[in-house]
């Protein structure tokens, strides 16, 4: 057994407190952001990150099988989450790299929770999944705002 | 540690629920109810009065007449409102469960679960199982049907350890069934059945179909022998499993009584150890071991003895103990002083009879709450099946390492104790799991699978002194709470 030994709630409430402080960033991000394009993008992550939020306190409701209790190993989570606020408080760049890197990183962390907690509950991981593949289209979206209205930043 | 915020400190000198209202207890027989994690009063129960109990199964009686006239589909529309609103208060009462037994909040949370889930099952079968059956053309122009018929007032008398879900293991069935009931909690963690009955009044169920009375033994008496009290549910050790059983039956009632337990968890030389450590954890230290699907012997056949003792041990002894609020804990302390007390008594009692003791949580501190009533895990070696410590149930953090030299002498050990309530196979070899499954006697068979927890659509088993009746709990209780009419019909 690795050395993180995490309970599921444990798990579910991290990943809240990630989901509080990805919001953060992006309220922040939109305050600063005029263009407008990229202001409604970080808008609409804002309420997708308020209803994600309402759908993992359900889901740990939900979910919880006594049968499948079982301490969760090898997850390394709480280094994912570092990760994940370094390039939150990263300042050097500006919002919508960073926006990039956060959602590279948070594509990457919750893929690799789903695939390591599917023993515990199989509808936690499918969610997760979902979350994953959503931060993997956002990071495309932000990609290509970069690529095509580099100079706007420029 | 961030400890998640406790829903009330103090909840005062806990309420009756009868015919529709909250009541105090004129008695003065009052108790403390304890948070075992801080030793800390939280609560006074009433022991109810001989005349408040009599009130409770009086307003049961009454509401019963008025209660089986209304049709089921009305009937399941309050158990559809009940489900939601427990929705809405789960986390809060899952809060309450750790604050007043101890067990930590993912445990409460997957009890919170399973209460809902008998909500669910209770509209599912009353819409199929209760149908009744019919046979036209029995003989020339005659016709046979088989009608279920809700029977009355039944009592409910819960257990300490899981003191929200095992209750409503019978309370959905009851009232979709249209029977109504008086419950009793345990007198040592009554708060969460408190604290659902206020949410339960949201519900608006017409007054007196479910009633709330608090008390320990005396309680239970007045409500098993009382002639309008049909039949009696009963959850808790077997010890007193068998008193409620002995007084049911001397008083012509069906009861429902499922007792304690001394559960084998097997491991074969073939099982995948990385798997099977973690939910062995759980088997014998959730619930702090109290549970009577715990895990309490731990049978190593063959050559797997010495690596399954070593990740046993090494994956146990870095259990971390706390207050059940803090979600970085893994065991919370146990439910009283006397159940420590109980407990350390069984682990000084192994020592004497020789089992070597290789994990020994007896003296555990628990830096932030030092008066809490905690022992860490604690593992014997060298366990013989006569031993007290592999007989009895301990009902705490203690695991009993007992090696054999292959399954058919583990499932004749097994088979001599007095208990049968679960058995687990921890294996790859499905032959083997086939052989564990046919010859144990035991009712909840796990195969990799460390708790085996029958889910509400199925009885929750148990077989020898860990059961005393014919139903079991959840989806028996159609059966249990109302009885067959069979009508022959000829029309000319």
């Amino acid at each position: 057994m690795g050395s993180e030994r995490l309970t599921f709630g444990q798990v579910m409430n991290s990943l809240l407190k990630l989901e509080e402080k990805v919001l953060s960033f992006y309220k922040a991000a939109a305050d600063q952001i005029e263009h407008k394009g990229i202001k409604d993008l970080f808008l609409s992550f804002i309420d997708r990150g308020l209803k994600r939020k309402e759908i993992l306190i359900k889901t740990r409701r939900e979910t919880v099988t006594e049968m499948t209790l079982e301490p969760i190993t090898s997850l390394n989570l709480n280094e994912k989450i570092v990760e994940v606020e370094k390039e939150i408080e990263n300042k050097e760049k500006k919002p919508l790299n960073r926006a990039a890197e956060i959602e590279n990183t948070l594509k990457k962390l919750y893929s690799d929770v789903s695939r390591k907690i599917t023993y515990i509950s199989a509808d936690t991981s499918y969610l997760l999944d979902k979350f994953a593949r959503e931060h993997g289209k956002r990071e495309k979206m932000i990609k290509k705002i970069l690529e095509e209205e580099y100079d706007i930043f420029s | 540690m961030v400890v998640l915020q406790e829903v009330k400190s103090h909840y005062g000198k806990l309420n009756l629920f009868i015919d529709g209202e909250f009541v105090e207890s004129e008695s003065t027989d009052l108790h403390p109810v304890m948070n075992p994690a801080r030793d800390e009063v939280i609560a006074e129960v009433p022991f109810s009065t001989k005349e408040e109990v009599e009130q409770a199964i009086k307003a049961g009686e009454e509401a019963f007449e008025k209660w089986k006239e209304i049709p089921m589909p009305t009937r399941i529309q309050y158990l559809y409102k009940l489900k939601q609103v427990v929705e809405e208060h789960f986390e809060e009462i899952s809060r309450i469960i750790t604050q007043n037994h101890g067990k930590i909040i993912d445990e409460s949370r997957g009890e919170m679960r399973r209460l809902v889930e008998n909500i669910e099952t209770a509209c599912s079968i009353a819409y199929t199982l209760a149908k009744g059956e019919q046979l036209d053309q029995i003989a020339s122009g005659i016709d046979e049907t088989l009608v279920r018929e809700p029977l009355g007032v039944f009592a409910v008398i819960g257990p300490f350890n899981f003191p929200a879900m095992a209750p409503f293991w019978f309370i959905p069935h009851a009232i979709a069934l249209g029977c109504t009931v008086v419950v009793k909690p345990s007198e040592i963690t009554p708060v969460a059945m408190s604290w659902l009955f206020k949410v339960m009044e949201k519900v608006d169920l017409p007054p007196g179909v479910v009633n709330l009375v608090h008390g320990s033994k005396d309680v239970s008496q007045t409500l098993i022998s009382h002639p309008d009290i049909k039949g009696v549910a009963f959850v808790g050790s077997t010890r007193v499993g068998s008193q409620v059983y002995r007084l049911a039956a001397e008083h012509g009632k069906r009861a429902i009584v499922q007792a304690g337990a001394k559960n084998f968890i097997v491991v074969m030389p073939d099982a995948n150890l990385e798997r099977t450590i973690p939910a062995l954890l759980t088997s014998f230290y959730g619930n702090t071991g109290q549970r009577c699907l715990s895990g309490a012997n731990l049978v190593a056949i063959g050559g797997i003895y010495e690596d399954l003792k070593s990740k046993f041990l090494e994956a146990a002894s870095k259990l971390k103990l706390g207050y059940g609020l803090d979600e970085t804990v893994e065991m919370g302390p146990v439910v009283t002083k006397r159940a420590k007390e109980r407990i350390l008594g069984y682990i000084e009692k192994g020592v004497e009879e020789g089992a070597k003791l290789i994990l020994d949580g007896r003296n555990t501190k628990v830096e932030d709450y030092p008066n809490g009533y905690f022992i860490g895990p604690n593992i014997f070696d060298e366990v013989t099946p006569d031993m007290t410590i592999a007989k009895e149930e301990i009902f705490g953090p203690v695991a009993s390492i007992i090696k054999v030299e292959n399954l058919d002498e583990a499932i004749e050990t097994i088979n001599k104790s007095n208990y049968g309530n679960m058995a687990c196979i921890f294996t790859s070899n499905g032959k083997w799991a086939r052989e564990f499954r046919r010859g144990v006697q035991a009712g909840n068979i796990g195969v990799n699978i460390g708790i085996a927890a029958p889910m509400a659509f199925f009885p929750f088993a148990g077989w020898k002194n860990s059961f005393f009746g014919v139903l079991h709990g959840q989806i028996d209780c159609v059966d249990f709470f109302t009885d067959k009419k069979v009508v022959i019909t000829r029309w000319w």
